[in-house]
């Protein structure tokens, strides 16, 4: 019986989920252009691009300010629906084969370009963009991750979606990449 | 007491025990969980008034607008496919109403299959508005931008305030207007239509 007891308790103590476990966010994965869900959001990366530099348009008739880069800039293209509640699309990082991760740059980038600065309601899905700055040599096999919940304060669905950036996908859209990119405030029409 | 009848107690109390050990900490549990989240409406039928918080609520009339106008006139350029909707509010504070939560209210929509829209304050698609926006407090008057004056709901006194969502124009004719104060939680209101 004794044997049984200490059997059972040396399996649970294998067996039970450790803290990182238990506070470790549901991953979903997808590729460019499909759509993934979590569980209260949805999102596509309709298109990724690079660029040597942004130009933001605040669409007041000023030139665009630039914001250059030791690397480039990857943009990603998003479309996000609300499932549940309204919600901000608040965490987007990129992550490496080789462990780094880039957060997506909402100091040089401010809100008025980005998707994060949206409240995306349900039924009212929102286009928008992402911005990092990496260096050129990260960029092949990198994997986006994002979810609504910048902080991570419970655990919840984390969209992880593979961009297609083999090493021969990188070369040609560094090739192919133009000096800068042209980025439009949302309130540019207002 | 002999030892047979001393087994039969014991026999007697396991049971309660049991249910004890289960039911206690799961009662905590709900109680903790339940205090933290609006779990049970109060429905409120047309035209009808609702006791919350000890005042008296009544949801006025909702109106949806297609191409609404900002304090400027200017039309507003909702997202494709979205309507606004103004939900009208008039609450009558009684003497035990918390007025200083009354201004911590929060409004939402919510549509049969459960999906919420909150409502919108300070946003770039805020319409032109003569009513406060908030359950029991504003500052200045919306139709007065020199006005910083500080208003306050008073007990017998109707507050009238309005909030502006922002849904799917599909959706507008199947929300219903929630009102939330946490204090009061896990009660609150909903208001058919």
């Amino acid at each position: 019986m004794v044997a049984l007891a200490l059997a059972a308790m040396l399996w649970m103590a294998r067996h039970t989920a450790s803290y990182d476990d238990n506070r470790a966010p549901f991953t979903v994965h997808g590729t460019l252009g499909e759509t993934v869900r979590g569980r209260d959001f949805a999102v596509t990366v309709e298109k990724v691009e690079l660029a040597r530099a942004l130009r933001l348009d605040a669409g007041d008739g000023d030139p665009p300010r630039r914001r250059d880069t030791y690397g480039v800039w990857l943009v990603a293209h998003l479309r996000v629906e609300a499932l549940q509640q309204p919600l901000r699309f608040q965490r987007a990082e990129l992550h490496t084969p080789d462990g780094y991760y880039y957060e997506a740059d909402d100091r040089r980038v401010d809100m008025d370009y980005r998707l994060g600065g949206v409240e995306i309601v349900p039924g009212l899905p929102q286009r928008g963009v992402v911005a990092f700055e990496i260096p050129r040599d990260k960029l092949a096999g990198t994997v986006l991750e994002a979810s609504p919940d910048r902080y991570r304060i419970a655990p919840d669905s984390v969209a992880v979606i593979d961009l297609g950036l083999t090493r021969d996908r990188v070369d040609g859209l560094l090739r192919d990449m133009p000096e800068s990119l042209l980025l439009v405030s949302r309130y540019a029409s207002r | 007491m002999t030892a047979s009848r001393r087994r039969l107690l014991c026999l007697l109390a396991l049971p309660v025990l049991a249910v004890l050990a289960l039911g206690w900490p799961t009662w905590q549990a709900w109680s903790h969980y339940a205090g933290l989240r609006p779990v049970f409406a109060t429905i409120v039928p047309p035209g009808a008034e609702g006791e919350y918080d000890g005042a008296r609520w009544r949801l006025l009339e909702t109106v949806v607008e297609r191409a609404p106008s900002d304090h400027l006139g200017r039309r507003i350029e909702l997202p494709e496919g979205a309507v606004s909707l103004l939900a009208r509010f008039k609450v009558v504070p009684g003497p035990t109403t918390d007025l200083e939560a009354l201004r911590l209210c929060e409004g939402r929509l919510r549509d049969p299959s459960g999906l919420i829209w909150t409502a919108n304050r300070l946003s770039a698609f805020q319409p032109a508005s003569k009513l406060p926006d908030n359950c029991g407090w504003s500052l200045g008057d919306p139709q007065n931008w020199m006005d910083m004056t500080e208003r306050k709901a008073t007990p017998g006194e109707p507050w009238t305030f309005e909030l502006n969502f922002v849904v799917p124009a599909d959706a507008a004719g199947r929300v219903e207007p929630e009102l939330l104060l946490r204090e009061q939680y896990p009660d609150y209101l909903r208001f058919r239509r």
